[in-house]
Order: C-alpha cells, then structure tokens, then sequence
C-alpha cells in the first residue's frame, strides 16, 4: 500500500516538471552540427553549379541510390565551370541511408548532406529526388541568371 | 635451325626465361608473368620506344634500357624493380603529370586510363610542380567524330603510328618539336579514315575521346557483354558495353581470326538503330483498312488463319517467304521451314531484289572457302569486282597488312574506284555489265589459251584488253597459293559462278575462293537454306521463285501471299510494288515506316542485340550471338513467332 503511494508520488512530482517531448511539427528541435539529412547540390559564388556529373558520387553510394547522367557545356548554355555537367541528377531517398559517402567522393564538395530530415511522404515515386530538387536555389543560366 | 628461331636463356627478376633469340625483354617477361609498366608500346603497332616508362636495370650495364625496344641477351641478369628502376618510373610519372591536367572527374577515360593506373601504382604520390600548367583550348574536333584534348595527350604517338601502320591514311603526325609538341591532323589532309574510332581505343589517356561517347557513361557504371558485330560481312568480335537498357559504345575484342583486334567506324559508331524513330510496340492486324494494335493471341491467330486460307484458296505456290542476309541463320532457317514444310511452298529467298541462288550454288560448288588468315599467306591476291575498303572494312586492314608487311602481290579488276587499286601491283577497270566477258578472259588467259572470241570485243569496248590481263597475271604472279576475293554481287546467274570455278581451278589446287558478302549473314542465310533451290545445308530441292520473281508475281496477283522478315532490311520501293497486287503482306518490323505500314499483320521484331542469333561471316565462320538488351514493350524475337506460327498451322 504504501509502495503504491511512493510511486504515484513520483508521477506527481514529474507532472510538474519541464516537459521533454515537444509539440512537433509546430516546434522543430534544433539539430546537431554534424547531422546528415537531405543533399543538397551547390552553387559557386557566381552562380555556377559546383556538380560536375563525374558520377564518383554514384560510385561511391553503397545502396546504389544516386544516379547521374553527364552532357557538354557549351558557351551558349553553360551550367559548370569546364566541359562536363550533370544533365540528370537523381537520388532514390527510399534507399539512401545518408552515410555521406557520396560528399565524401565528390571531387567539387558539390553536394553536401544537410538538415532537412522531413522527408516522408506516401508515394515511392516522389522518393526519387531530382535534380531541380536537389539544386540550391540560385542564379543559373537556368533560372535566367 | 635459323638464326631467328634459336632458343636463349636469361634470367629476369631471378626467374629463369627461355624465349626466341630477339625477344624483346618486356615481351620475354610477359612470358613469365612480369608485367612491365608501358605507354607507348603496344603489342599491334611497331615499338617506338619514347616514353621511357618501361625502363629496367641489366647486371653490369651502365644505365636503365627500354624493356619494349632491347632485345634479350641470352645470359643477361634483368632486374625490374631495383631502387633505380622504381626512381625512374617516379621520375617519368612526375615529368608526364607537369602538363597533364587534373580533370580525371571530367574525363572520359577516367577508370580506365593508363596513366591513372600508373601514377597509382608507380607515381611519386604528390607534385612537386608549383608553375602553371600548360593550357591549351580543349577540345579540338580532329574529325567529326573524333576529338582531341592537347592537355592531356602525353604524346605516346600510338595513334600515329596505328595511321601510318596499319590503317596507312598517314593522316596524324605530330607538329612542333620538344614541349611545344602536339598531335594534329597532317597538314592539307582530314582526319576521315574509316578506322579513325580505332585510335581513341588506342590512346592510353584520355586525350582522344569520340562524339558519341563524349561524356556518355563512366567505365564501372557499364556492363561489359561480348557480341558481334552486325554490320557488314565481316563480323568482328566486339565488347558492347550498356548501361541502363543502353548500349554505350562498342569496343574491338580481338579475334585474330577476323578483325586483329581492329574495328571500323561504320561498326564502331553504328550501333544506334533507332534513328530516332519509336520502335513497334505491339502487333498490328489491318482491320476494315487500318493497321489497330491487337494482343500476340490474336496476331499470330490472324496469321495463321490467312496463311491457311491462301495455301487453301490458291495453292502452296501463291504464298512465298523473304528472309534476310541481316537475319541469323536460325532466323532464315524458321521461315524456310515455315514456307517449305508448314505451306508446301518453294517460294524462299533472302532478298526482294536479288536472287539469292547463285552465290548458294557457289557456295555448294566448294567457292566460298577462304579464311581471313589465308590472306596472311597468300603468295597473290586476286580481287574481282571487290571493294573491301567500303564494304568490309576490316578485310581491308587485312589486305594492307599483306602488302605492307609481305608485299604480297594483289591484282584488282574492278568497275568502281577502290582504295586497294591504290596497293595492287596492277589494277584495272572494266566496264559493269562486262563480268562474264571478263572472267572468260581471265580464264582464258590464266590457262594461256590463245582464244579469241567475242567476249574480247566486249571488254575491249569497256578499255580492257587480252594484253592487260596477261600484264597483270605476270606481275601479280597469279599461281596455286592465290586467294580469290569475288564480290558475291557479282554472282547473278549460274554461269557466272561456273565461270569463277572454272577460273579458280585453272590456277591450280591450292588457290582459295572467297565470295564476299556485304551483308552480316549473306553466307548463312544461304547455308540455312533462305534461297530458291536449297535446303540447310546446300541440300538441293524444287527450285521456287527468287525474290524478284516473287515481287513480280505479287503485283501481277499471281502470289498471293508474302511473309517478309526483318522489313528494314529490304528494299522499300520492292516492298511496295508485291504490295499491290498481294492479298496478305506479314512482316517483322521494329519500325512503322511506310513498307511495315502497308502490311496487313505486322510483328513487332527484336533488334539484333536484343536475342540470340548464329552470323556467318563471309569468310564462313559462324559465330553466335547473345542478347544484351531487352526488346521494347511486348516486341519479340522473330523466331519465337515463327515457331509459334508453325506450331499453329499443324493443328
């Protein structure tokens, strides 16, 4: 009996606590300096954009998840820096388990793994990550820039 | 025993090496499994011996030789890891990575680059090169199809010396001297060899790279599967390398039995098939006058309902069947099956414009027996009507090699320019039309017959005389070890083919024949009995009509039906004209063009990478063929719908 009071003591006490949880997704935590979550493919200052296509990404994925075709700049339309950019870019974010290899290989620190972790969703088609997607919004030939 | 063929012994790396007396040494340490780090030597291509990259250290010599350009020494000691060996690889890795630039990410032969490889295994580790790098624009078009990348060209010359060598278009050299060096297309000349694609394989780095592969695919991400090549009669070994449901590029895969490890452009870049048009998807049926796309069920139901009805409506003799010389024998084989034993008709052959029959009664009389290696020997060549630089290209480089190495006598007739006119120790033209005057003549004077006959004016109309044959017999020295090369287009009627055997044994025994064709199974549709007149095998039968008898007969409407497989590879307008008068058109098709589109069933076919297949080269070498991709939507291999058709048709 008073083993029962001892511990509905306990349940009192903590009831006027500071609560742990938090009211996501109305309040968000904030996330630790090394987290990786979504990538993100990055421009240069100028606005060029730093990914290459070289694919060192895809190669280096242990789940196969990224897939990237290259094409050639041109000086009418250019997108990278030299000859070579990516003309598709697509990461299966079903798959990935954000270990970071891939910034890890990449020859341009072009793509880095960042805080965006809300990525659920219900249809695996929109898994698939393209390259708009991933692209840090910016000035590039693309956007008119 | 020759001085050439004596055995010496010497030691490499401690291990005792027994080889040819003049053996090189990097040779002589492949032989016992030491691999010797190179350049610019390559195995096909003459030693050049520039690149320094091979160097060894020899017992009691004063300083490091070249592996790929010093001879063994019978009891020499080699060593080819010493301090000093592995100093001057650092050192030629450090001098070659001055200039080349750091754009492996960006470059196509990144993965699979020699210099990559090297610098791994060999190379110093860091740089310690602070100036600025030698810049050039990059790239620059050698050709239309070829690209050159001046930064990264370490200036091993194989692509010159695979020009001047073996394709002998002497189109590259290199311009400037010392640092300034640089490879370019020879002035006033264009880079336009049909064997150009051959040097981006050979380049070591990535400087070379071509068009269609520019950027395409990194090395590891592709399958790598073996094949054959399907565009002409040659049929050379190739690697096709896909990604994704792709075919990426086609390599050389050396066969030393057809291609040497060479590769034409026209086989090289000529994998796209598509042409940008959608393939066939589904099988189509005419219904009230227009083609609807219907379940395979109901396609070949249709099929064998309209087959039944034209053998019983008009007999086994109104319905005929077109292989194809593009097909696989298995193919050709199926549908002269299916016209010979399921419709009980005669009417087989391999074209709508040709008849197929006497280059198969050629074939039957024992011609047609040469081998590419025959040209390697041959004591003379004697080439009618032939022209391989355009239409087996790889035959070609084969050719060359005989003059070039063996100075092998060839004598060409021909009514069209040849680039091997240009190698030929007597070459002449006579007029097309003449053939069969010119092989009476040839025969005449092979067997040195004083004849003259009327066949003589013939030629003399089209600038040929008795006087100009005899002159090119002599100095061709046409004899019992000379190969014959008769273009099999040339072969259109039986007494043209006697002519040639006639000619062929008047050299004496020994003399081989080749019939060249220039499709990629021309030899084996006719061997699995897709023309008039025989069976698998060259097993004779009834004779039916030929392609253009049946063309004939259907716009006449006394052929009633035509089942045409591989509709690409026939002519359209001959299509066209059968489809007028013909009750029932069946073809194989991957495309809708106009000709599939007139047809009343057409089946969506599976290209040539897309199912297995036996190609017999016009040298009579049959190899086969696996599929390294798969058909598009319900698209099916032909031979699966013939089958199933036939099948069908016993019920």
């Amino acid at each position: 009996m008073l083993e029962t009071f001892k511990g509905l003591l306990v349940t009192l006490r903590e009831l006027f606590k500071k609560s742990v949880t938090i009211p996501y997704p109305l309040e968000k935590r904030e996330t630790y300096p090394t987290t990786r979550w979504l990538h993100e493919l990055k421009r240069y200052d100028n606005g060029l954009e730093r990914c290459i296509g070289c694919a060192l990404c895809a190669a280096n994925c242990p789940v196969h998840c990224i897939y990237v075709e290259a094409g050639e700049n041109t000086d009418e339309q250019r997108f990278s820096p030299g000859e070579r950019y990516a003309t598709v870019y697509e990461i299966n974010m079903s798959r990935c388990i954000f270990c970071g290899y891939c910034e890890d290989a990449c020859p341009t620190e072009a793509i880095v793994l960042e805080k965006n972790y809300e990525l659920a969703d219900t249809d695996r088609d929109r898994m698939i990550y393209t390259k708009d997607m991933l692209l840090v919004k910016g000035k590039g030939p693309q956007d008119g820039g | 025993m020759t001085e050439q063929s004596k055995l010496i012994t010497a030691v490499i790396d401690g291990k005792q090496v027994t080889v040819a007396a003049g053996t090189m040494i990097l040779k002589a340490a492949e032989s016992i499994g030491i691999t010797i780090p190179v350049f610019c030597y390559h195995p096909r291509l003459t030693i050049s011996g520039s690149c320094r990259m091979c160097l060894v250290e020899i017992e009691g010599g004063s300083k490091p030789v070249t592996a790929c350009s010093t001879e063994l020494a019978a009891g020499v000691v080699v060593y080819t890891n010493t301090p000093t060996v592995l100093e001057a690889r650092r050192e030629i890795m450090e001098n070659l990575l001055i200039n080349h630039p750091l754009d492996c990410p960006v470059c196509d032969k990144g993965g699979e680059c020699l210099l990559q490889d090297h610098a791994y295994d060999w190379g110093p580790g860091a740089s310690r090169f602070t100036e600025r790098k030698r810049l050039f624009r990059k790239p620059i078009p050698l050709s239309d199809r070829i690209l050159l990348d001046r930064e990264r060209c370490i200036l091993c010359t194989r692509c010159v010396r695979f020009c001047d060598e073996i394709s002998d278009h002497r189109e590259l050299a290199i311009l400037e001297m010392g640092g300034n060096s640089e490879i370019a297309v020879a002035p006033d000349r264009a880079f336009d060899s049909q064997f150009s694609g051959n040097t981006v394989e050979l380049c070591p780095v990535g400087a070379l790279t071509s068009t269609s592969f520019r950027f395409k695919a990194r090395p590891w991400e592709m399958a790598r599967l073996p094949g054959i090549c399907p565009f002409c009669g040659c049929g050379c070994s190739i690697d096709i390398h896909t990604r994704s449901g792709n075919i990426m590029r086609f390599m050389a895969r050396e066969n030393p039995a057809v291609d040497d490890g060479w590769l034409c452009d026209r086989g090289r870049y000529g994998f796209d098939l598509s042409g940008g048009s959608e393939r066939l998807t589904k099988p189509l049926v005419r219904k009230q006058g227009r083609l609807v796309a219907v379940s395979w069920k109901e396609a070949i139901a249709t099929a064998v309902e309209k087959l039944r009805r034209a053998v019983s409506q008009y007999g086994p003799g109104a319905v005929g069947g077109i292989g194809s010389a593009w097909s696989s024998s298995e193919e050709n084989d199926l549908l002269q099956r299916l016209i010979r034993e399921s419709l009980e008709s005669h009417n087989v052959d391999c074209s709508l414009t040709d008849d197929g029959r006497p280059a198969a009664l050629a074939l039957a009389e024992g011609l047609g027996t040469f081998t590419f290696n025959d040209i390697d020997r041959a004591d003379s060549i004697l080439m009618i009507g032939a022209d391989p630089s355009r239409y087996q290209p790889i035959l070609d480089l084969r050719l060359k090699k005989a003059v070039i190495t063996r100075r092998t006598p060839i004598f060409t007739l021909a009514s069209t320019d040849g680039e091997m006119a240009r190698y030929a120790r007597e070459s002449l033209r006579y007029r097309a039309g003449s053939e069969e005057s010119l092989l009476r003549l040839l025969t005449a004077a092979v067997k040195k017959e004083k004849r003259y006959d009327s066949f003589e004016s013939d030629l003399r109309a089209g600038g040929l005389s008795r006087e100009a044959i005899d002159r090119g017999l002599e100095r061709a020295g046409l004899g019992p070890r000379t190969v014959v090369l008769v273009n099999a287009s040339l072969l259109t009627d039986d007494v043209r083919v006697y002519l040639v055997k006639e000619l062929v044994a008047a050299m004496g025994a020994g003399a081989s024949t080749g019939l060249l064709f220039d499709s990629a199974n021309g030899f084996g549709a006719r061997t699995a009995g897709a023309v008039p007149g025989y069976l698998p095998g060259l097993r004779p039968i009834d004779r039916g009509m030929s392609g253009p008898e049946m063309v004939v007969a259907a716009e006449r409407s006394t052929l009633k039906a035509l089942y045409i497989l591989n509709r690409e590879h026939h002519d359209s307008a001959a299509v066209a004209r059968a489809r007028r008068g013909a009750e029932l058109l069946i073809c194989h098709a991957l495309f809708l063009d106009e000709a599939s589109g007139s047809g009343d069933i057409v089946f969506p076919a599976a290209s040539v990478f897309e199912k297995q297949g036996t190609f017999t080269n016009t040298a009579g070498l049959a190899q086969s063929t696996a599929p390294v991709l798969n058909p598009p939507g319900e698209a099916r291999p032909e031979s699966t719908v013939i089958e199933e058709i036939m099948e069908r048709l016993k019920q």
